[in-house]
């Protein structure tokens, strides 16, 4: 029941007399819903499950709110208006800009400097260079969904002291690449789980396959004449990410794997040139600490 | 502070520098612009069913074109066909079966999609819930 009057106070419906009526008032209220599931932090059905651990009433709720025929973009085709959106916009990491943009540069909340642009290359030079770069931004939202799973977890798990609030997605992803590398506490505290390190240990070994797999193909075929244009590669991408599997790793306690990261990231100089300063000292500092 | 006053938050956050837009079909508009630029620049990234589907985006209803355009910009993946309201578009359930038969959208009754219950179970809770029960 304490959990009930939770879920109502988070959903903001008015509890009921009794149980069942309470029961009533949270499935009424579900079912009025547009949206079924989605945002993660926003989804009702998210709230509820978060909330009760009670998969009777979840599912109960879910069947309420599921009422009806249902429609969705296919993947085929979101992923088709995802690539418009990274053509047009020249995104180079993930939904920086998108068609807000132009709503926000209509109402003057962002400013561009006026310029002409002028194109003198494509981004990708043949649909071969878009479809790796796109399984690489994919291999790369994964690996922060997990990361974020991971200490969303132990946000969760240590609720009740209240202070351990997840800070927003930027933030986040933000303290991987500062130059002082302070994660996240909440990612700390998940990595004290065998099953959490096990988990974040493949998803970084995966990352750095991937890495080396990419860079050793790409040598071999050309890369675009543009150090700018190198954004928009596969390579970019993976060094990208290579770069924050690194201090997860001393997060792991595989300080000998970080350096021998580290000495990787410095070891080429085509991408991600300019984390060469905060590479270097991160190398120095785990090698002489550990 | 909780979600609900976080999200709360970024809605009052939201609403602040509102000014009203000229034209309120503003992002038909942003879309047509996006979409016929990478056409005209990248046309030869995309095979041939990516631009027979491209290609039939302007053959397609008023109505149909909004609602493609409305649901690429929400977040979820699903919605209530019922509960879709947008004052702009005057017959949502006929612009979601062109849409449907178009290929942009897929849809039904929730019989269909046993996948979308079972994705949204996170294993931990599910285990935590039988736990519970037994």
């Amino acid at each position: 029941m304490a959990e009930l009057r939770q879920l109502c106070r988070e959903l903001r419906v008015t509890a009921g007399s009794s149980k069942d009526a309470t029961v009533l008032a949270v499935k009424q209220h579900l079912a009025s819903q547009s949206v079924l599931v989605g945002s993660p932090r926003k989804s009702t059905i998210r709230k509820v499950l978060k909330l009760t651990g009670n998969l009777l009433l979840y599912y109960s709720a879910y069947f309420t709110t599921i009422e009806g025929s249902i429609v969705g973009l296919a993947a085929f085709a979101k992923q088709l208006l995802k690539r418009l959106e990274l053509l047009f916009f020249a995104n180079t990491s993930m939904e920086e800009r998108t068609m807000t943009t132009m709503v926000l540069v209509e109402k003057d909340v962002l400013v561009y400097p006026k310029y002409a642009i002028v194109r003198s290359q494509p981004l990708f030079v043949d649909r071969e260079y878009l479809l790796s770069f796109e399984a690489a931004i994919a291999a790369e939202a994964e690996f922060l969904e997990l990361c974020e799973e991971l200490a969303m977890g132990a946000s969760e798990s240590s609720r009740t002291a209240a202070t351990g609030r997840w800070p927003r997605k930027s933030n986040r992803l933000q303290s991987f690449a500062t130059e002082d590398d302070e994660i996240d506490e909440s990612f700390s505290m998940a990595l004290q789980s065998a099953a959490a390190r096990e988990a974040a240990y493949a998803a970084c070994k995966r990352i750095i396959d991937l890495w080396h797999d990419c860079m050793a193909t790409t040598t071999a075929s050309p890369s675009p004449a543009s150090y700018f244009l190198q954004r928009f590669t596969a390579a970019w991408v993976y060094t990208r990410c290579a770069s924050m599997v690194a201090p997860v790793l001393e997060r792991l306690r595989r300080h000998d794997e970080a350096v021998q990261l580290f000495r990787q990231l410095l070891g080429q100089l085509d991408c991600c040139r300019g984390q060469r300063f905060f590479k270097r000292k991160r190398k120095i500092f785990v090698f002489f600490i550990y | 502070m909780d979600f609900a006053e976080e999200d709360e938050k970024d809605d009052d956050d939201e609403e602040t520098n509102v000014r009203p837009l000229a034209d309120e079909k503003y992002y038909e508009r942003h879309f047509s612009v996006i979409l016929n630029t990478a056409l005209r620049l990248y046309r030869r990234l995309f095979d041939a069913t990516e631009l027979a589907l491209l290609g039939g985006f302007e053959r397609m209803g008023m109505d149909t074109r909004r609602l493609l355009i409305r649901l690429s910009q929400r977040q979820a993946r699903w919605f209530r066909v019922p509960q879709l309201r947008y004052s702009e578009i005057s017959s949502i359930p006929e612009a979601v079966a062109e849409l449907q038969a178009a290929g942009w959208c897929i849809g039904g009754t929730w019989h269909c999609f046993p996948g979308i219950l079972i994705q949204k179970i996170n294993k931990n809770k599910l285990s935590r819930g039988s736990a519970h029960r037994n």
